[in-house]
């Protein structure tokens, strides 16, 4: 029960209750507003009745060639919001767009190989472990929302191929552990 | 040549090394005498040192030459910018674009340099240049130049005030068709300009056509924004019957947990029934019945779909149409209850049924319904052989207990209840050992009701042990669910209240806030805190906030060129209107206030010191003036507290440990600064005149509301203290009989501060309230150090010292400082006094706690199993911070002693 929307600029002074949360970040203001000037169409809030923001969706398209795909770089549900089927939406709309408005091959996340819930989320939606990297730095808190100061945090890239990608070819599993600097986009 | 020099300094500058880059410059300036690219690395070196003025002049200096090269440009670019010199921006780029007009990046940075600074009609003037000079250009292939034109229009139809606003949107409207002709407009973005361009001149209908024109599905390819924009424009187009229509085929199309849309329905078909029938016909009417049954019909789809996939929408469509009804007819009956007890029954096992019914519960209005409502839900709570999902429902069935009120007639029974939630969180604990970290425990609600009660309970009595008990349940929930933001912010409010500043800093930073939330919610925590005499914890925190107001001026702007570049048109104005939101805050003026107020108090060792200080303040954060007020924005995030209780008043208000700041607070503490620090200056013209404000502003009857009685209090002593400036300047009376009434008002206020404060002196009276008016105290004294000084000072020159009316007022002011002396000593003792108290108590564990519990000592060893070692760790916590404040107190006395 949400209503979906674009992600508006004005939505940053309002989604504490989801920020708040421990694996969500909040980033510089920089960042929103430059995935809103370059990806507005990615970028989806979701709104209960009454105007509580319930979860969103930040996202991106980039890559050449075969490997021009589409990026979720957030998804997050705030905790009263959970369980009912938010995500899943979002994640349809952010394909949708990949599809519809950026004719994209695929669609890829990175997701920390410690966040259970989300991979299995994922995997249900259709996504598959493309590889595992070591050392991918996602945001200013990584460390601090555990209390310690990790070295080696690994992600897992997972993908999920897209109808004009025919022979699925994006999604043929890396099948070792990829250093960071050794991805083609960041 | 100098180009290896300017790489080396541009090297060091890049490696945030700008003393290097400095010495650098400086070294290869002598060598190149006067040479542009070094001089202009230097200003951007001396910029990034905080040499805000001389790189100002290094920069100007350079731009003199009109330079045209890439490095220069660039380079002043950054500088002015950190300047926030925006008018020379545009005209450095003017000039590299007038000496070189086929140079269509200098040309774009021209452009993107206006956009800065708010002259749309120049900024339209130049799109359309640059549209003429690089009509073939690959970057226009789209008209993307002729399409800044038109938005730069819309932007100044929008925000320039005294424009022909008809005229401007006209223009816009011809120059937009001329770009659809063009083939211009082919997304998202361009439509936008040509709807916002219809929308502004209230043309709906014919926007709504476009929408759903070959333009409109040539332009738009994700359908939740079409019909977004379908809903909004039929909306404003006042087409009810059509709005129906439109939401029942979004809903129908695959869409049923569209809220949005159920909503819109019954909004139009209430509009409907009002315009159209009697309201009591309203069953009689062919759309109320048509749209009734289409809910239900929606709802037996829904039913097919098997119990946990169940969509939520149509069901509380069903409540919201009800809602209605009764509004219409004010008629609550039977039906109403059992619809909203088939709701829990469906739902009840998702966290948010709570949440998604909040907004009807109200429509039980009468102790009958309510009752039986009660009993039917209590019916559904399920104790034995239970699973998570029955834990949910307990969890939102206690909630909605609470909401609509228990029935407690005493504190026995408040703290049996608290008990019963507490057993009820333990419970659900077996549920949760597979829970990640980062989760929270299922039963967890439980605990913030409890905390709710005993709050209400410290509301009623002003016993600090409720305070202490809600602590103490919400630390053994956080050991549990460490990440519980709910948590963390209540028990932030909760320590406020006590005033240890110690826990309240840390739980803020375990909330990892950054960023945006420096804005909208460092309220929870730093409200109080520059009133606690702890220095150096507030400074650091309001230093570190500001900077989202900096980075709001330096990033977001480059983020408007942004989209221009990437024509993201949609954006700009919700970009604007966030960087003036965020520009204007409130908090911004009073994290800057704040930090003044504190540094006063730091600088107060001697007078010339406060008042070199004084004289230094910026007028920016102090002078506030009436424009300001009437835009001043309120960012502050208040509904991230949990408002779980049927009542008017939040628990975020009733967990403040003062009253919120607001508009009378920022305008108190811009007069008392500004006044002292125009006193320090001698500026009797501008004492004159914000005396007149201050003593406005003191009359009204509203101040409470914002500020402490204390605050007020101080106010009124600088209002004397400039009353007596203003008389010993000019007043005849004064300079014949040396008349002043300022030393026995000021002494009267501070006789009463004296009074009020040292009759509370136990320990367990001792909270923020008794710590702010120590503080508040010496910031009295200090004001009266000022005005002694002052008075000490009065004879104009020399010669006039032995003056009839100069004797009389040093005679007065000596009786002054007799009588002032006596009060502040009085107030030394009883700080000493309290303060050896404090410290006595270190370390006294479970003795303190009695104390402090007094009578209701049961409530330290009967609700929890650690409860005991909790409410010591707090009492332990407390004392360091409480002791720390104090003693800063003491230390300033004692030299205020000296100074006086
Ligand atoms: C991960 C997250 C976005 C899921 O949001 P959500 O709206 O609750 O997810 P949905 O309701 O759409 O659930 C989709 C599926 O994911 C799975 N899932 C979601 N949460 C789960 C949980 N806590 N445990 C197990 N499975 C879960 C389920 O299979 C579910 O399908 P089902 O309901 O049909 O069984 C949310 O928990 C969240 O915001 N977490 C914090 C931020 C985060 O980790 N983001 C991902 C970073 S890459």
């Amino acid at each position: 029960m949400a209503s979906m929307r674009r992600f508006v600029a004005d939505d940053i002074f309002t989604f504490n209750n989801v920020n708040l949360d421990p694996l969500t970040e909040t980033y510089n203001l920089k960042f929103y507003f430059s995935y809103l000037v370059r990806w507005p169409d990615y970028c989806a809030m979701a709104e209960s009745p009454n105007g509580t923001k319930m979860g969103y969706i930040l996202g991106k398209a980039e890559g050449k060639d075969k490997l021009w795909h589409g990026h979720v770089t957030a998804v997050t549900v705030a905790p009263e919001y959970r369980h009912i089927g938010l995500a899943t939406r979002m994640m349809k709309l952010l394909e949708e767009v990949s599809e519809k408005v950026y004719n994209t091959y695929f669609v890829d996340l990175f997701v920390r190989v410690s966040n259970a819930v989300a991979i299995n989320m994922y995997k249900k939606f259709g996504y598959s472990v493309y590889r595992q990297i070591r050392n991918y730095y996602m945001g200013p808190n990584e460390e601090d929302a555990y209390g310690k100061i990790s070295t080696k945090i690994y992600y897992t890239n997972m993908r999920k191929a897209l109808p004009r990608d025919v022979k699925k070819e994006s999604i043929i599993p890396v099948g070792r552990i990829v250093e960071a600097d050794e991805l083609e986009w960041s | 040549m100098s180009d290896r020099a300017v790489n080396n300094i541009y090297d060091a500058i890049y490696n945030e090394n700008y003393r290097l880059a400095l010495t650098l410059s400086n070294k290869a300036l002598k060598k190149f005498h006067n040479d542009p690219a070094i001089n202009a690395m230097k200003s951007l070196a001396l910029v990034k040192l905080e040499k805000y003025e001389e790189a100002e002049e290094i920069a100007k200096f350079v731009m003199e030459s009109k330079p045209v090269e890439e490095t220069i440009l660039q380079a002043l670019n950054l500088t002015l910018k950190d300047l926030q010199k925006y008018d020379e921006i545009v005209e450095l780029f003017q000039n590299a674009f007038e000496a070189d007009i086929t140079n269509e990046e200098y040309a774009n940075q021209y452009f993107m340099a206006i956009t800065r600074i708010n002259n749309y009609d120049l900024q339209k003037q130049t799109a359309l240049k640059l549209n003429k000079l690089f009509s073939n250009s690959s970057s226009n292939k789209k008209g993307k130049y002729f399409c800044w034109a038109i938005m730069s229009l819309i932007l100044q139809s929008r925000y320039q005030k005294d424009c022909p606003k008809a005229l401007i949107t006209k223009l816009a409207e011809q120059m937009i068709l001329k770009a659809i002709e063009k083939d211009f407009i082919i997304d998202y973005e361009g439509l936008f300009m040509y709807l916002t361009i219809l929308i502004d001149q209230e043309r709906y209908k014919e926007a709504l056509d476009i929408l759903n024109g070959d333009l409109g599905s040539k332009c738009i390819k994700i359908e939740t924004e079409r019909n977004r924009l379908n809903i909004e424009l039929n909306r404003k187009t006042k087409q009810w019957e059509q709005l129906i229509k439109v939401c029942q085929d979004i809903i129908e199309n695959n869409d049923h947990d569209n809220f949005t849309c159920f909503y819109n329905i019954i909004d139009a078909l209430f509009i409907l029934i009002e315009e159209n029938v009697l309201a009591i016909d309203y069953l009689n009417n062919e759309t109320f019945i048509n749209v009734y049954d289409w809910i239900k019909k929606i709802q037996e789809e829904e039913l097919k779909n098997g119990i946990s996939k169940i969509k939520r929408a149509p069901f509380i469509a069903e409540i919201e149409l009800e809602k209605k009804i009764i509004n219409m007819t004010g008629f609550t009956m039977d039906k109403h209850k059992n619809i909203l007890i088939e709701y829990v029954k469906k739902f009840g096992d998702k966290y948010c049924c709570f949440e998604d019914l909040l907004p009807y519960l109200e429509i039980l209005d009468s102790d009958e319904l309510i009752n039986d409502f009660k009993a039917e839900l209590n019916k559904l709570i399920k104790s034995t052989d239970i699973n998570v999902n029955d834990i949910q429902r307990n969890v939102n069935i206690e909630k909605i207990n609470f909401y609509l009120g228990y029935k407690i007639n005493n504190e026995e029974e408040m703290k049996q209840y608290v008990k019963k939630l507490i057993s009820l969180y333990e419970e659900t604990l077996p549920f949760g050992t597979k829970l990640e970290d980062t989760e929270r425990q299922f039963g967890d609600d439980y605990l913030v009701i409890a905390a709710s009660l005993l709050i209400d309970y410290y509301k009623l009595t002003d016993k600090t042990c409720y305070i202490y008990q809600a602590i103490a349940i919400l630390e053994h929930g956080l050991e549990k669910s460490k990440f519980n933001f709910q948590f963390k912010i209540i028990l932030m409010r909760l320590y406020s209240i006590l005033g240890d500043a110690f826990r309240t800093t840390e739980l803020s930073r375990s909330l990892n806030l950054r960023s945006i939330q420096f804005d909208t919610l460092s309220f929870l925590y730093t409200e109080g805190m520059d009133s606690l005499n702890i220095v150096q914890i507030p400074l650091h925190i309001y230093n570190l906030c500001l900077s989202i107001y900096k980075s709001n001026n330096i990033e977001v702007p480059d983020v408007i060129t942004q989209a221009y570049k990437n024509e993201t048109y949609s954006k700009i104005i919700e970009i604007l209107d966030f960087y003036n939101k965020l520009n204007n805050s409130i908090q911004q003026v009073l994290f800057h206030q704040q930090i003044i107020r504190i540094q006063t108090l730091q600088a107060f060792n001697t007078v010339d010191k406060v008042n070199s200080y004084l004289s230094s303040v910026d007028d920016k954060y102090i002078d506030i003036t009436e424009e300001y007020l009437s835009k001043c924005t309120d960012n502050r995030d208040y509904k991230v507290f949990a408002h779980w209780k049927n009542e008017k008043t939040t628990l975020e208000e009733k967990i403040r440990c003062r009253p919120l700041k607001n508009t009378l607070w920022i305008q108190l503490f811009g007069l008392i600064p500004k006044i002292l620090k125009n006193i320090a200056l001698k500026n009797i013209e501008k004492i004159k005149a914000d005396n007149e404000k201050l003593t406005a502003l003191l009359s009204k009857d509203n101040l409470i509301s914002e500020l402490l009685p204390s605050e007020i209090a101080n106010g009124k002593i600088v209002n004397e203290f400039a009353k007596f400036v203003i008389e010993a300047d000019q007043s005849k009376e004064t300079k014949e009989s040396g008349s002043c009434d300022a030393f026995n008002n000021i002494f009267e206020i501070l006789k009463e501060k004296v009074d009020s404060l040292t009759s509370n002196n136990k320990l367990t009276n001792v909270t923020f309230n008794i710590i702010e008016q120590c503080t508040t105290m010496i910031e009295a004294i200090n004001y009266i150090v000022l005005l002694v000084h002052y008075a000490s000072n009065i004879a104009p020159n020399r010669k006039s010292r032995n003056l009839p009316w100069v004797i009389n007022i040093q005679e007065k002011k000596s009786q002054f400082v007799n009588e002032i002396k006596k009060q502040i000593q009085i107030f030394y003792d009883y700080l000493k006094e309290l303060n050896t108290l404090i410290n006595s108590k270190k370390n006294t564990g479970i003795e303190s706690i009695k104390e402090i519990f007094g009578s209701d000592e049961a409530l330290i060893d009967n609700l929890m199993s650690n409860n005991k070692e909790l409410l010591i760790k707090t009492f332990d916590q407390w004392q360091s911070s409480v002791s720390t404040s104090l003693e800063n107190t003491l230390k300033e006395t004692e030299i205020k002693m000296k100074l006086l």
